[in-house]
């Protein structure tokens, strides 16, 4: 080969390499990933080091261990209560229905009115059952998932196609049925609520919920509010449709467009925004005893021990590890990694025979937040926090507070909380620990400083997530 | 050719237990953490046969990869460009001499290290933290990496079975 073919060559290959290093995914990067099994060998020559930092991974170990039966009783006691907020709140609701608890484990950006969700895979959820958050009608279960054990998929009141009985006291007190289903596109009025497409009204005379007083509010079931009224069928997925009457849907309302009048309904809750944890309705008999959890945190079953090949890792100013396991044992990018009851990471990239990792303090770490707030019974769900590495021994993390009012207070008004991770990943279950910290109680975009129980970085030894729990293993 | 084959599997093997000493360094953070993985490569391209550089990537790809949670593709790109400026600036400088072996490892530092950031947040790794502040964060990483360059460059070049890959002829 002469010179300057062989130079050419080079500056093709140098060409590809940067190409492929800027565009995640390519075939490149899976060559070389399997051609790097002696980079699984080279790892285990680090062994030595690991021996040397044996004394600080074991006061780290103590000090989980020390409180580890505590501490998971305690966050199952925690997304119990988060939970028990999705039950309903009248009690005329609970009568003759059993519930199956399930959190939000996905939401897919192409498809925003269906929700993965996950429960109890023993649980006796099936499709067709109305799908509830408190009072609110949110839904019904599509279909289960054929290969995962404890997933479903939900049709959201939004989509287009999705239709629900329903009813709504007339002005005259007399009953108006309709029919619910979709969402009103179009300039909606200036508070950009979500508002449901309502469908064949039997009658126009209904008040607008808004006009009324609060006192004609109050009772419940009052004239505007606009309730789930589903005829009993004996087969089929739609046996179970009679149990979401009485549910709201929310109010009824008018809208003007240029002059027309549509009739619609105000949403109850936004279903944009959430939520989080939802019950399936079923029938009384198949209620589940006691609450058992959507997921549980410490379910050994769904855990694998590995290790860290070295005490740290190469790259400069990156919180990372290397596991001595990859997609062959079983890990997928993006699983959580526990010490005792502690998240102190996710999985990177799940190569064949190791995995990448990065620890809470790396820059960039992103996890769903859940608050447990001194005072209060009611854990609440942050939604994303994103790591903006470590200060000291805490940790800091961007949070938009999107749930408080805005505050002209300065110093924006704190609470202190306990920090856990929430629903809506499903690589990582709800009920791991993440710190304490001061909570900002304003609307807007915050720095929360983080103090973890253990140090990340101190541990050489981990328990990785199963992402997937395929339906055969829950026969073992 | 035997000879050769142990060379860069102890030249592997040096590389790993430099990263792990890095990595071990690194543990609790500190800006003042040398790349000494990279110190090493540098040491040793500068006393090498330009034709033999394409297994000092492969080399060090192997070692770094086990230690590193940057893509592979990322690693050997990096590499290769460090490669690629270490041969072209021996040309015209004497990298084996204290002054040039301390400025440009600290740059080859700069070049590697920097493209690793510039990867990390061209791919969405790095939401929140700024680019110019991870780029900045690196000045400190070089600086320490020539200032080992300076004082162990010729010892890490003369590491037990790295003999036969010092024979550059002039």
């Amino acid at each position: 080969m002469t010179p300057s073919r062989s130079r050419t060559l080079q500056i093709v290959a140098l060409g590809t390499l940067i190409y492929a290093s800027l565009q995640p995914g390519t075939s490149l990067e899976d060559v070389l990933d399997r051609a790097l099994l002696p980079a699984r060998v080279a790892g285990e020559l680090v062994r030595p080091f690991t021996w040397l930092t044996r004394g600080e991974v074991r006061a780290a170990e103590s000090t989980l261990a020390q409180s580890d039966v505590n501490d998971r009783a305690h966050a199952r006691a925690l997304l119990e209560r988060a939970q028990a907020h999705a039950l309903p709140d009248d009690p005329e609701l609970a009568r003759g229905r059993g519930f199956v608890h399930a959190q939000v484990i996905e939401r897919k950006a192409r498809t925003p009115d269906q929700l993965t969700i996950q429960f109890d895979p023993r649980a006796p959820l099936a499709a067709g059952m109305p799908v509830v958050a408190g009072d609110v009608y949110v839904g019904r279960v599509l279909s289960l998932s054929p290969d995962r054990a404890g997933e479903a998929l939900v049709e959201l009141v939004t989509e287009r196609a999705f239709r629900v009985g329903a009813s709504v006291r007339s002005s005259d007190g007399t009953s108006v049925e309709l029919v619910v289903g979709g969402v009103v596109t179009g300039p909606v009025d200036a508070q950009r609520k979500l508002h449901l497409a309502v469908h064949a009204p039997s009658s126009l005379a209904v008040d607008d919920a808004r006009a009324l007083s609060n006192d004609a509010r109050a009772g419940g079931l009052a004239s505007g509010l606009v309730v789930v009224a589903e005829r009993e069928a004996e087969q089929g997925t739609d046996v179970w449709r009679g149990l979401a009457n009485g549910y709201r849907l929310g109010e009824w309302t008018r809208l003007e467009f240029g002059g027309t009048s549509v009739c619609a309904v105000r949403a109850a809750i936004d279903l944009a925004a959430g939520p989080y944890q939802v019950v399936a309705l079923a029938r009384p008999e198949m209620a589940q005893a006691g609450t058992a959890l959507a997921c549980d945190p410490f379910d050994a079953q769904r855990w694998f021990d590995s290790r860290s090949l070295a005490p740290g890792v190469a790259s400069i100013g990156r919180e990372g590890r290397v596991l001595a396991h990859g997609r062959r044992a079983g890990i997928e990018a993006g699983a959580a990694l526990r010490a005792g009851t502690v998240l102190v990471g996710r999985v990177e990239t799940a190569g064949t025979w190791t995995s990448t990792v990065r620890l809470v303090g790396d820059a960039g770490f992103a996890v769903h937040g859940l608050a447990e707030i001194s005072g209060t019974d009611a854990p609440l769900s942050l939604g994303r926090l994103v790591s903006l590495g470590r200060d000291g021994d805490e940790l800091v993390f961007e949070w938009e507070n999107r749930i408080d009012a805005d505050s002209s207070a300065d110093p924006v008004p704190t609470q202190h909380a306990e920090l856990y991770t929430g629903g809506g990943d499903r690589s990582v279950p709800a009920g791991l620990h993440l710190g304490s910290t001061e909570l900002p109680r304003a609307r807007g975009e915050h720095e929360l400083r983080v103090k973890p129980r253990v140090d990340a970085r101190s541990l050489n030894e981990f328990q990785v997530w199963r992402v997937v729990l395929a339906r055969g293993e829950l026969d073992e | 050719m035997t000879q050769r084959v142990v060379a860069w599997l102890l030249c592997t093997a040096w590389l790993v237990w430099m990263q792990s000493l890095q990595a071990l360094w690194s543990r609790h953070g500190g800006a003042l953490v040398p790349d000494l993985g990279l110190v090493l490569v540098f040491s040793v391209l500068a006393r090498l046969e330009a034709r033999e550089a394409p297994w000092m990537v492969l080399s060090a790809l192997v070692a770094r990869a086990a230690l590193a949670v940057e893509p592979a593709v990322a690693l050997a790109a990096g590499f290769a460009l460090v490669v690629a400026l270490v041969l072209f600036v021996r040309g015209a400088f004497e990298l084996t001499m204290a002054t040039w072996r301390t400025l440009f490892c600290g740059l080859a530092v700069l070049v590697f290290d920097g493209w690793l950031v510039f990867v990390q947040h061209v791919r969405g790794q790095a939401e929140g933290s700024s680019f110019v502040l991870a780029m900045l964060a690196l000045i400190p990483v070089a600086i320490t990496s020539a200032l080992v360059s300076l004082a162990c460059g010729p010892l890490l070049a003369h590491l037990p079975g790295l003999t036969p890959l010092r024979r550059r002829r002039w």
